[in-house]
């Protein structure tokens, strides 16, 4: 089992002070109560205020379920059992369920990965973004309005006041995209988590939308929480990269030091998976664990080039191998 | 473009129904001549040779088939369904003074079946396998499996026998009790636009138990459909974006009903136009006077004209409803709408 | 739908046992019950179910008469269960009826699609659009009435019911790999329809002829309620319902009310066991 935390903040909150989200010793699990599947497994995160962080890792990795849990949205039968999410000097974990709905896209809020899904097919865009504009501020009809005509024009959607009134499935992907980022914002949260907004998108249509993100982000002074299984788009986004593996933080550092020196394996064979030597197809061999196959020792073992007894036996614990840069491996 | 388009919709689908309609006057005209004796199904059994050749030759019988078929769909588009062999009054006057009560308890049922159905199936749609879904499963298990005369049976045992509480079924009315003035048809619409309390109160009660009778039997599907849709409507991800951003639990359950809606009214359209031409075993328990049991006592007297003329207006009335669900679930989803051109 | 493709040859001991194993299930004893009753009521019953007796007009249950007797002095008891043998082979008889005939028009309908398709669909949603007990009614006033136009009037009911759903579950079946296989091989489409096609699609309509068969003996009763279908003083549920009615109101309740639980169990046996079987299919 990994090593507990005993403090309530993470060890990575000494990346900045007082940072914006930390998340420390967090473990998610589902089934039935006797015999519980952990699908995150003691998984620490720090952002700091007005930061810009990428969680990168394969599918299945549990960065999905770190937004939900952070935002408090887990899906049924599954629960959060211990660790703390602390936001804004809250514990997210023990907050009651009002004060948690006045968080959730009032200061916190989410863009999906389907924009078009995640927006109900039967209300226009611009209502369904004043309803969640006028839920939070409780200002009225006409001022939400304008505000989400306002917002849908700065996000460069044409004929904001037209396209307002149209429905989800009127709009192509990456307009659809931007709809939903509008739907973030409009609250003018202090985090925005962006849960793999580009994929399945077209690789123009990819960058435009990264590109309305990195503006209304930087705009609003905004904290960015990007989750991509995509290292290119975390590189082109973010300040802070945290590489997530079967349920665990791995490593986590600045995106320059992580991506250019990483010092976990796995993070290694991600990035000549991404950027292979000349002629090469690079892949790590085998395949992500399944929640519950996995024993006491590091996650990675299984797969790693590098693994011993000791990495079998024992989850090594995040250390700050560099200034700033942690590290969960037993070698250096 | 959209009035254009509408209108293009609603003539396709009118085009669709009277065909329908016309299909099933095709299947009446099929069963009473070609495979029964039309001549004997106005005279009855007891016809004489002579009255049978005689009338045979008056009506046309003796013409050749698709003579006699453009004279019967003739008839039936002028209104005509024939004439009534036991009181030689018209077909079509008989079923109008009839079909309001009708119309009155399938409205009624359908009323109280919407009432009980939807909010169990919504509450169940919540906690699947919690109490209140193996509950109101149980309910619309027996409410189905059971035959809906021997409830209407068992309905008036306990309420009218035991408790008292309702009336006897002798039908709308008590037995002498005078009808107020007839504006719809409908003894309950008619008693309130007069005023007369007393009667509308009377009449209420009369039709209470069949009322029931029928929300109970005729309309568990609509629970088992409403439960099912909101359970797919609530997994939906726009109903998990809703709750990420923070929207209370009643505008979450709202959206997730909408969207659940199209499918709910299709089957509750269907099921009303089922209930409309179905009464005939619950009208015959509670003596209710309406088509339903008018094409009972008519089979009873061997007088088929009535019966048949039953059997089209009832067919009628489940097209037309049929496509007033269509056309409203088109009202309502906006995808349905664009998915036509 | 199951995944793996199954074959009419594939009916082996070890599946079949599979298959038989879910049968101890309360609704299964239900139905057996019925079917016993139905092949022994001479055996069980008490009284002749149809021998007056008119010094013993309405008495309600007692040691003597089990279910009380009726106006005519008869057992309710026996009545109930000759009864059985009356419902349950309309009621079987009219659905296998269907059966035979919607099944294989269904299965040519949605194998070969086409014009043969668009005939048989429409002709049956336009009988579908005729509510249920008027077209029995015109079917009786055509026909007559008797026990065999009954089961006329239930199979006709059905025939569009098992024609529209063979042809529902055919059509996305009819374009996988090993039927593909099958017509390469240059197999007469009946062969291809009842070795290949049918065999993975009888789940549904195995299922659906159980319900069928539950709503068939409702009908059954329906109609005899109103004194269409039935041989008086030949007992049927929906006859003995219909007798018992009008003491209702003097409280005379045991009449209908045993005949009417019977259809009731008759119905949820029947009912029962079709769900069941869906729920298999369905995973």
């Amino acid at each position: 089992m990994s090593v507990a935390q005993t403090q309530s903040r993470s060890v990575l909150a000494g990346i900045a002070d007082d940072p914006l989200l930390d998340i420390s010793g967090l473990v998610v699990e589902t089934g039935p109560q006797r015999a519980p599947v952990e699908l995150l497994r003691s998984i620490e995160l720090a952002i700091p205020r007005g930061a810009r962080v990428g969680v990168v890792g394969e599918s299945g990795s549990g960065k999905s379920m770190t937004a939900s849990a952070i935002l408090g949205v887990l899906p049924d039968g599954v629960r959060a059992r211990s660790g703390t999410i602390r936001f804004d000097g809250r514990d997210l974990t023990t907050l009651p369920e009002r004060e948690m709905r006045r968080i959730r896209g009032g200061e916190i809020s989410l863009v999906s990965q389907n924009a078009v899904a995640s927006l109900n097919p039967l209300m226009t865009v611009g209502a369904q973004i004043a309803k969640v504009c006028r839920e939070h501020t409780g200002v009225s009809k006409q001022e939400a309005w304008a505000r989400t005509v306002e917002l849908l024009d700065a996000l460069g959607i044409p004929e904001p006041d037209v396209r307002a009134r149209s429905y989800p499935h009127h709009f192509s992907g990456g307009m659809a995209q931007r709809v939903a980022i509008a739907m973030a914002l409009i609250c003018s949260p202090q985090l925005v988590i962006a849960d793999e907004p580009t994929t399945g998108l077209d690789a123009t249509i990819q960058a435009q939308v990264l590109e309305v993100i990195d503006g209304s982000v930087k705009a609003s002074g905004a904290a960015l929480l990007l989750i991509s299984h995509d290292l290119a788009v975390v590189r082109a986004m973010c300040d802070i990269v945290a590489v997530v593996y079967a349920g665990s933080l791995l490593e986590y550092g600045p995106a320059d030091e992580v991506l250019n020196r990483p010092l976990s394996p796995y993070t290694q064979g991600l990035i000549r998976c991404m950027d292979p030597p000349e002629g090469e197809i690079a892949f790590i061999p085998g395949r992500i664990p399944e929640p519950g196959t996995l024993g006491a020792g590091c996650p990675f073992a299984e797969r790693c080039e590098q693994a011993t007894d000791a990495c079998r036996a024992q989850q090594p614990a995040l250390r700050q191998l560099r200034p700033d840069h942690w590290v969960s491996c037993h070698h250096e | 473009m959209r009035r254009g388009f509408w209108l293009r919709y609603l003539g396709r689908r009118l085009l669709a129904a009277v065909l329908a309609l016309f299909g099933v006057a095709v299947i009446v005209f099929v069963v009473t001549r070609l495979l029964g004796d039309p001549v004997e199904l106005i005279l009855g059994q007891r016809a004489t040779p002579e009255q049978a050749a005689q009338l045979r030759a008056k009506l046309g019988y003796d013409d050749p088939l698709p003579q006699q078929f453009v004279r019967y769909i003739g008839d039936l588009v002028q209104g005509d369904l024939g004439v009534s062999n036991y009181t030689q009054r018209a077909v079509t006057d008989e079923i109008a003074d009839r079909f309001p009560a009708t119309l009155e308890l399938a409205l009624a049922g359908m009323f109280l079946g919407l009432l009980w159905t939807i909010p169990l199936g919504v509450l169940a749609a919540q906690r699947p396998g919690g109490w209140v879904d193996r509950v109101s499963r149980a309910i619309a298990e027996f409410g189905l499996a059971i035959p809906n005369f021997f409830f209407g049976l068992l309905l008036i045992l306990l309420f009218a026998y035991v408790l008292g509480w309702a009336p006897a079924p002798v039908g709308e009315l008590d037995i002498g009790a005078t009808p107020p003035p007839r504006v719809t048809g409908m003894v309950v619409v008619d008693a309130l636009l007069a005023g007369d309390l007393s009667t509308f109160s009377s009449a209420l009660k009369y039709l209470a138990l069949p009322a029931i009778t029928l929300a109970v039997t005729s309309c568990p599907p609509i629970l088992a459909l409403t439960r099912t849709s909101m359970i797919t409507a609530l997994r939906g991800d726009y109903v998990r974006s809703a709750r990420a951003f923070g929207l209370p639990q009643r505008t979450v359950r709202w959206y997730a009903l909408k969207n659940s809606l199209v499918p709910v009214l299709t089957m509750s359209a269907m099921t009303f136009g089922f209930l409309v031409g179905n009464t005939v075993l619950v009208e015959t328990v509670f003596s209710w006077p309406g088509v339903g049991l008018y094409s009972v006592q008519s089979m009873q007297r061997f007088d088929y004209a009535p019966v048949l003329g039953v059997v089209l207006l009832g067919s009628a009335i489940y097209i037309l409803v049929y496509l007033l669900a269509d056309l409203i679930s088109m009202a309502i989803d906006p995808r349905v709408r664009e998915g036509q051109t | 739908m199951s995944a793996e493709p199954v074959s009419a040859a594939a009916w082996t001991p070890a599946r079949v046992g599979s298959r038989l194993r879910p049968l101890l299930t309360p609704y299964w004893a239900l139905l057996l019950l019925f079917a016993l009753v139905a092949l022994l009521a001479p055996l069980i019953a008490p009284y002749d179910p149809i021998q007056a007796d008119l010094e013993a007009k309405l008495l309600p249950p007692s040691s003597a008469h089990l279910f009380g007797t009726d106006e005519n002095g008869m057992d309710i008891f026996s009545r109930v269960l000759y009864a059985t043998r009356t419902d349950l082979v309309v009621a079987v008889l009219g659905v296998a009826f269907a059966f035979v005939v919607g099944v294989p028009i269904g299965a040519m309908c949605g194998y070969l699609g086409g014009w043969l398709d668009e005939l048989f669909n429409r002709t049956s949603e336009i009988v579908q659009s005729i509510p249920l007990f008027l077209f029995a009614l015109m079917i009786f006033a055509a026909l007559g009435n008797s026990k065999t136009i009954l089961v006329v009037v239930v199979a006709i009911v059905n025939i569009p019911i098992f024609l529209k759903l063979t042809r529902s579950v055919v059509q996305p079946i009819k374009n996988q790999d090993y039927i593909a296989a099958a017509r390469l091989a240059g197999q007469p489409t009946s062969r291809i329809v009842l070795r290949h096609v049918l065999p993975n699609t009888l789940g549904p309509i195995v299922s659906q002829a159980s319900i069928s068969a539950a709503y068939a003996i409702q009908i059954t009763a329906g109609l005899a309620f109103i004194g269409l279908g039935v041989e008086l003083p030949h007992p049927e549920w929906g006859s003995m319902i219909q007798q018992g009615a009008p003491f209702i109101m003097d409280g005379d309740w045991w009449v209908s009310v045993f005949p009417g639980l019977a259809v009731l169990l008759a119905v949820v046996a029947f009912g029962g066991i079709g769900r069941q079987i869906a729920r298999r299919y369905d995973r």
